[in-house]
């Protein structure tokens, strides 16, 4: 029966067109576009931010220009009035003449076009006082004699940069790089979400069984609805861990290769392998309580796809979690998409299975839970099915 | 793709698959004092119904929409547990050891008026699906499946999607499915709806044939004239009551008695109060009422011959339906 059952809804979901688009399509576009949203580097995302300088009154044209070139030099362009910019910083008077005796406060006033987003505009101001910084730096440098009287410009700034350099301060571990790769978020993330849309087309399979009277003439077969239930589950499972196996092939192979990334490398197979059963288990637990809780098509579509990706907002797939308000990244801690995702990646770096098990207890717990009730309201409804 | 052109079911082979269990005539379900009320409402839906279905005919139960036949079926069927009363399957449950779900799953099949099967499968796969809940053991499963498809003459169209069939190919495989559990009860809901003539015939002579084999049938529809033609017992339901049960008993009966015009034949009628038509050159008058056909021998015992001809007829299952929902209307 079992075999039967799993053909049946792999034909099903297969003649499907909406489950194949929500099931494959869909997490492999999301990891697609994330990771190419993600792996953009700053210094392109910034190269392409323009930023024009203009003078109020009374102002020293050679700082000026000075300023300028800090600013080209942290990777912003740097324009004039006329032409198209997305920010625009207006010196005012005082600016010079205070700029070595911690004077001159409100001088420089920064305005953004309305296009650019906040991230960018908070970038832009980082950079911006960095500049300001080395500008300071080289004030300090012309007023203590420090560099040659005929030293060009250019030459001045990229003495002031070389000083200002910090770079070789700071080192990572090897280990830790693995974490800088976008794919280690946009994969496991939008892989989970894509498991998570099982609902469905469980919630729609259950709403024309039961519409067309199929549930109906299976209550005079010798099965009972427990049986029929965890075949279906047991069926569904076997589609999601062909659906698991596929995105993360995908995932792992061809995403990084599509979108010019380091390949991912599962560090701990064996936990990877097994949280796929966990993960599973708990997807499929939550597609049955909400399938069986739906009546209508427009009910599983509201209910089962709202859920998902409110689920996967509040669990840092679309925005990190990091930069989330601490209120809503502590509700992200209580969602399964997140306990999923973060035992994915937990196999991807290679943790042990005793860092896991919260997770992994998590999940199971989840799981059941969404299990017994579903199977409640089940045998609730089907009991109440009668002849039409 | 053009589908292909169903064929007409002169011929068509139907087989049991197992030999019914129990003599054709004997009662098989027999429903005692039921009682059943939908939770919210006030009334009972069905009320103090009894009858008895005998195996190997075809039980029609018919009356207008809300009249309590869907829940009449759910009650026969355990889909739903009676308020008051109980329903019995023979052999009787204590006879067999079987309780009375597991005599529902051996025995009973459903035909749902919907097309109770998956459109993305393949008439085959949907078959091989429904043999499975059924049939544990591999070997009987592909025998279930070449009958069924054979029965029902589908096997031009087993590797066809569900979805791309005919309406009745459709309705064929809807009785193909219920077939291939080998039941001794069928229950059908409207099983000719929305099909053209031609199908339609060739389903009545399916559910035919398969009462010659012996199969049971608990029939529901609207279309009394198929109901007529395939039915051996009616059971006519209004207000979740039976108003009146079987076409074929004694009180459905009608004698129609023609007399001579003659001034006599018409004073005697008249004596008695009954309702006669006077035509041009008879009396005629319908009696279904035993006793009163009696009293009408016994007036013309001195005038036997003031009876010009007697005829015996039943009710056409219109008129049983309507009189019957007049009389309870009144």
């Amino acid at each position: 029966m079992l075999i039967q059952s799993v053909k049946k809804e792999a034909i099903i979901i297969a003649n499907d067109l909406h489950s194949l688009a929500v099931l494959i399509l869909l997490p492999i576009t999301f990891m697609i576009i994330m990771t190419l949203a993600m792996g953009e580097q700053q210094e392109n995302l910034v190269k392409k931010i323009n930023i024009a300088i203009e003078c109020e009154s009374q102002c020293d044209d050679e700082q000026l220009s000075t300023l300028a070139h800090y600013i080209k030099s942290s990777g912003l362009g740097v324009n004039q009035m006329d032409d198209k910019f997305d920010a625009s910083l207006m010196v005012q008077a005082g600016f010079s003449d205070n700029l070595l005796m911690r004077l001159g406060e409100g001088t420089l006033v920064l305005d953004f076009s309305p296009q650019l987003s906040p991230q960018s505009r908070t970038m832009v101001v980082e950079l911006v006082k960095v500049a300001l910084s080395k500008l300071k730096l080289h004030a300090y440098m012309e007023d203590n004699g420090d560099f040659d009287e005929d030293l060009p410009l250019l030459e001045k700034v990229a003495l002031v940069n070389t000083s200002a350099s910090v770079d070789y301060l700071i080192t990572q571990d090897e280990e830790q790089q693995l974490f800088n790769a976008p794919t280690l978020y946009s994969i496991p993330s939008w892989l989970i979400f894509g498991l998570y849309f099982i609902v469905l087309p469980i919630s729609t399979t259950l709403i024309k069984e039961k519409e067309n009277g199929t549930l109906l003439r299976i209550q005079t077969y010798p099965i009972s609805n427990h049986y029929y239930f965890f075949n279906k589950a047991l069926s569904y499972g076997v589609v999601s861990l062909f659906q698991w196996i596929l995105l993360s092939v995908v995932g792992l192979l061809c995403v990084p290769w599509l979108t010019e990334q380091a390949v991912l490398v599962i560090n701990s197979p064996s936990l990877y392998v097994l949280s796929g059963f966990f993960i599973i288990f708990a997807a499929i637990g939550f597609a049955f309580l909400l399938a069986v809780l739906v009546n209508t098509f427009e009910q599983a579509i509201v209910l089962g796809g709202g859920i998902n990706i409110l689920l996967a907002a509040l669990s840092g797939f679309m925005v990190p979690i990091d930069i989330m308000p601490q209120a809503l990244a502590k509700i992200a801690s209580f969602s399964p998409m997140y306990w999923s995702s973060e035992l994915l990646k937990q196999g991807l770096s290679g943790a042990t299975f005793t860092q896991a098990s919260s997770n992994l207890l998590l999940l199971t717990c989840f799981g059941s839970i969404c299990f017994i009730a579903a199977l409640i309201i089940f045998n609730y409804k089907t009991k109440r099915l009668s002849w039409t | 793709m053009l589908k292909p052109q169903m064929p007409l079911m002169p011929d068509m082979q139907v087989t049991s698959a197992t030999p019914n269990r129990q003599s054709p005539g004997n009662t098989i379900i027999q429903a005692t004092d039921l009682s059943y009320k939908y939770r919210g409402n006030e009334h009972f839906s069905v009320h103090n119904l009894s009858l008895a279905i005998k195996a190997g005919q075809c039980t029609g139960i018919i009356g207008p929409n809300g009249a309590g036949k869907s829940t009449t079926i759910s009650l026969l069927c355990a889909l739903l547990t009676p308020s008051q009363g109980e329903v019995s399957y023979y052999p009787s449950d204590k006879d067999n050891n079987l309780s009375l779900q597991e005599n529902i799953e051996q025995k009973v099949a459903l035909i749902p008026q919907e097309y109770a099967f998956y459109p993305e499968l393949s008439v085959k796969q949907n078959l091989e699906y429904f043999i499975s809940l059924s049939e544990p053991k591999r070997e009987n499963r592909k025998a279930l499946l070449v009958q069924s498809l054979a029965q029902c003459q589908l096997q031009q169209v087993s590797k066809q999607k569900a979805a791309s069939l005919s309406g009745g190919y459709k309705r064929r495989l809807n009785i193909a499915i219920a077939l291939s559990k080998s039941p001794d009860i069928i229950f059908l809901d409207e099983p000719t709806v929305g099909i053209d003539p031609v199908s339609r015939q060739d389903i009545i002579n399916l559910l035919e044939q398969l009462k010659k084999q012996g199969k049971t049938l608990i029939y529901t529809s609207h279309m009394l004239n198929e109901v007529e033609q395939l039915c051996d017992d009616v059971i006519l339901l209004e207000q979740g009551r039976a108003i009146a049960i079987s076409q074929t008993s004694d009180d459905n009966m009608v004698v129609t008695l023609e007399f001579f015009p003659e001034q006599q034949n018409s004073a005697l009628l008249t004596a008695l109060g009954l309702p006669f038509s006077a035509e041009q050159t008879n009396f005629t008058l319908n009696i279904s009422d035993t006793v009163q056909l009696q009293q009408v021998f016994l007036q013309f015992s001195d005038n036997l011959t003031g009876i010009k001809n007697i005829h015996f007829s039943q009710n056409s299952i219109d008129q049983l339906y309507f009189n019957s929902y007049k009389a309870s209307a009144c």
